[in-house]
């Protein structure tokens, strides 16, 4: 799981060119929208499509990504339990 | 109304790696990439909009040149908000942007982020976000920089009471290649510039 976060904080910051911002300075469990990094609606879309280029996962359903997309900790435990065995 | 007398207050220009603000050289590194200035230009403004990253060539292009029209100066503390005027021209309309999207859709998944920028008025948004401007915007695309046309669209602004204010100008970026020159037009007797002319505005335009 850890380098499954690893490997996320790295992934946010290079799709959504957060050029400002190091993997290393994203929490765990801080919140990705508003009032942690402060990403926005495209940057959900993109998150979205991180799944896809990443880990081959699409959002089953869109009212899970308020809770998936809340931290990159939220979005290892969704990677973990879906990705293809 | 008639008799009115608008003048170009300020104005800014980027070209080749050179960055002129109200006829001053500010930046002059011909040799350097355009990501490159913008970074280095970015750096040096110590500017903190982290959104500036994400924008495409031309937004970035365009908002680099706004940034430097309008450095130290609230235009909203001057004019209300909704009679600031946003009046933009070029020839290649967001195709820069176009084609990398298009290149995307061929590999695969395309980026949302770039999708948003594969119209050219988005630049006209990112300048209206940062400086909280809500008038009148246009975005007009041909061949070559129809400036006596665009000042007698923003003078018809004026005339009909639309705009107090209004930034204009040419903001083109195609396959690295570069050009924007922007200015802020205003009516007030009192103020001081250049004549809103064609001719003031060529003398202007060519310096960069």
């Amino acid at each position: 799981m850890q380098e499954l976060m690893q490997n996320l904080k790295v992934q946010i910051v290079e799709q959504l060119n957060l050029k400002d911002i190091k993997p290393e300075d994203i929490g765990d469990d801080q919140p990705l929208f508003v009032e942690g990094l402060g990403l926005d609606s495209i940057d959900a879309l993109e998150l979205i499509v991180l799944l896809q280029q990443h880990y081959g996962l699409k959002l089953a359903k869109a009212e899970d990504g308020p809770d998936v997309f809340r931290s990159v900790s939220s979005m290892a435990k969704y990677i973990t339990a879906n990705k293809v065995k | 109304m008639s008799g009115d007398k608008y003048v170009i207050e300020k104005f800014a220009a980027i070209k080749k790696g050179r960055i002129l603000s109200n006829g001053k050289l500010v930046h002059d590194s011909p040799e350097e990439k355009f990501e490159e200035l913008m970074d280095s230009v970015y750096r040096l403004n110590n500017l903190s909009y982290p959104k500036f990253h994400k924008m495409d060539h031309l937004s970035k292009l365009g908002f680099m040149t706004s940034e430097f029209l309008l450095k130290d100066y609230n235009l909203t503390d001057s004019y209300s908000s909704d009679k600031i005027g946003v009046v933009l021209a070029n020839k290649s309309s967001s195709l820069d942007t176009d084609l990398k999207y298009n290149t995307m859709l061929r590999n695969g998944i395309a980026s949302p982020a770039v999708f948003v920028y594969t119209l050219p008025n988005i630049l006209i948004g990112e300048i209206c976000i940062r400086n909280k401007i809500k008038g009148e915007s246009v975005f007009f695309i041909s061949d070559h920089y129809k400036m006596k046309e665009q000042i007698d669209y923003i003078k018809l602004l004026f005339a009909t009471e639309v705009i107090d204010a209004c930034i204009s100008g040419w903001v083109e970026f195609i396959r690295g290649n570069y050009e924007s020159f922007l200015y802020l037009v205003t009516r007030k007797d009192d103020q001081q510039g250049e004549e809103f002319s064609n001719e003031s505005l060529t003398k202007l335009y060519n310096l960069i």
